[in-house]
């Protein structure tokens, strides 16, 4: 194969199809003209394409849409399209449920270390608890920073 | 490319199932089931084999039919879950495509297609020989190509049908086409060589 029928490989297929311009097609004519090589290859792929075509399309056999259709049916329950409201409940729920979680949690922590430390007034807000309770720790680095410093 | 009239028919159809209706989704299976078929067979390659599959795909189509969100393209859509079932059943089969090609046989794949000396009480068995042959050759055409060269050459479908059954643009079953015809003639081409050495 030459150079130049690389550039028509690709054509000889659409013009085995019909599917070439009046153009490109009587480009591809001039070059099987002079191109022994390439006129074998559409003679092969015609006598190809013959001998399949000549078997003719494939039929599905009798019956066979009515027996998809009923065993389709009977086998399949059907996945329903949810509903608007169905599909906004299948997100919001599992994440009010997550946030409702978290808070509890975070109520019943912060409540119980307020408790431990016998600290009054602060038992409604968990943050100002967390807050609190970090407090002396911080103070002590500070002062240590402080002290090093001095030194 | 069907026309507009049986494309807004499908549609219809496809929306009343999309709606639990059974007998449209009959409707459409009975009007889908040929292009189905063929996608499965040019697929599997044994006639049993694209049946099941066939079956296999409807039970599935008419489960998530509701998933569907554009009704115009069911047809697309029910072809690609037959060639999900498909490439399924032939990794579960694990089947080699072809039998290895016998140079020996050669000379008759050659004579059949190009009308060498074959004796006329023989023509239909040699002629059902000829096709089985050739088929062997496709069947080594790695499977993408193939199939849309047997959809194209065996089943008449046009590169609009085609592209529509598998999903894909006009221009990729066009590159297929030609790679797969490509891969044919190189084939074709050493069985000729083998005919001229046998005949030397």
């Amino acid at each position: 194969m030459s150079a130049s029928c690389k550039k028509y490989e690709k054509l000889l297929s659409l013009y085995l199809d019909a599917r070439l311009d009046t153009s490109g097609r009587a480009e591809v004519d001039r070059h099987l003209a002079t191109c022994e090589a390439c006129r074998a290859t559409i003679a092969l792929l015609s006598g190809a394409a013959a001998a399949l075509a000549a078997e003719g399309p494939a039929e599905p056999p009798p019956g066979l849409a009515a027996r998809a259709a009923r065993g389709a049916l009977a086998a399949g329950s059907r996945e329903a399209r949810p509903s608007f409201i169905e599909r906004w409940i299948r997100v919001a729920w599992p994440t009010a449920a997550a946030a409702s979680v978290a808070t509890a949690l975070l109520l019943f922590f912060g409540l119980s270390a307020g408790n431990g430390n016998g600290q009054a007034g602060t038992s409604g807000d968990p943050v100002a608890l967390i807050a609190q309770q970090s407090e002396p720790e911080t103070d002590e680095l500070v002062r240590s920073v402080l002290a090093m410093e001095e030194e | 490319m069907r026309s507009d009239d049986v494309d807004s028919h499908l549609e219809e159809l496809t929306s009343r199932a999309q709606q639990g209706d059974p007998q449209a989704f009959t409707a459409l299976v009975e009007e889908t089931t040929a292009v189905a078929y063929r996608v499965a067979l040019r697929t599997v390659g044994e006639p049993a084999d694209a049946e099941d599959v066939v079956q296999e795909a409807y039970i599935r189509a008419w489960r998530s039919l509701s998933r569907l969100r554009d009704s115009g393209a069911v047809v697309g859509w029910i072809c690609g879950i037959v060639r999900h079932v498909s490439l399924d059943r032939l990794r579960q089969r694990k089947r080699r495509r072809t039998e290895p090609f016998e140079e020996t046989r050669a000379g008759e794949l050659a004579e059949g297609l190009f009308g060498g000396p074959v004796p006329d009480p023989a023509r239909a068995a040699e002629a059902a020989q000829t096709s089985a042959l050739l088929h062997s050759l496709v069947g080594e055409i790695k499977e993408k190509y193939r199939v849309v060269l047997l959809l194209r050459e065996v089943d008449g479908m046009t590169y609009e049908e085609i592209a529509e059954a598998l999903s894909i643009p006009v221009g990729t079953v066009e590159s297929r086409l030609h790679r797969a015809r490509r891969q044919l003639a190189k084939k074709l081409q050493l069985v000729l060589r083998a005919q001229e050495k046998e005949a030397a």
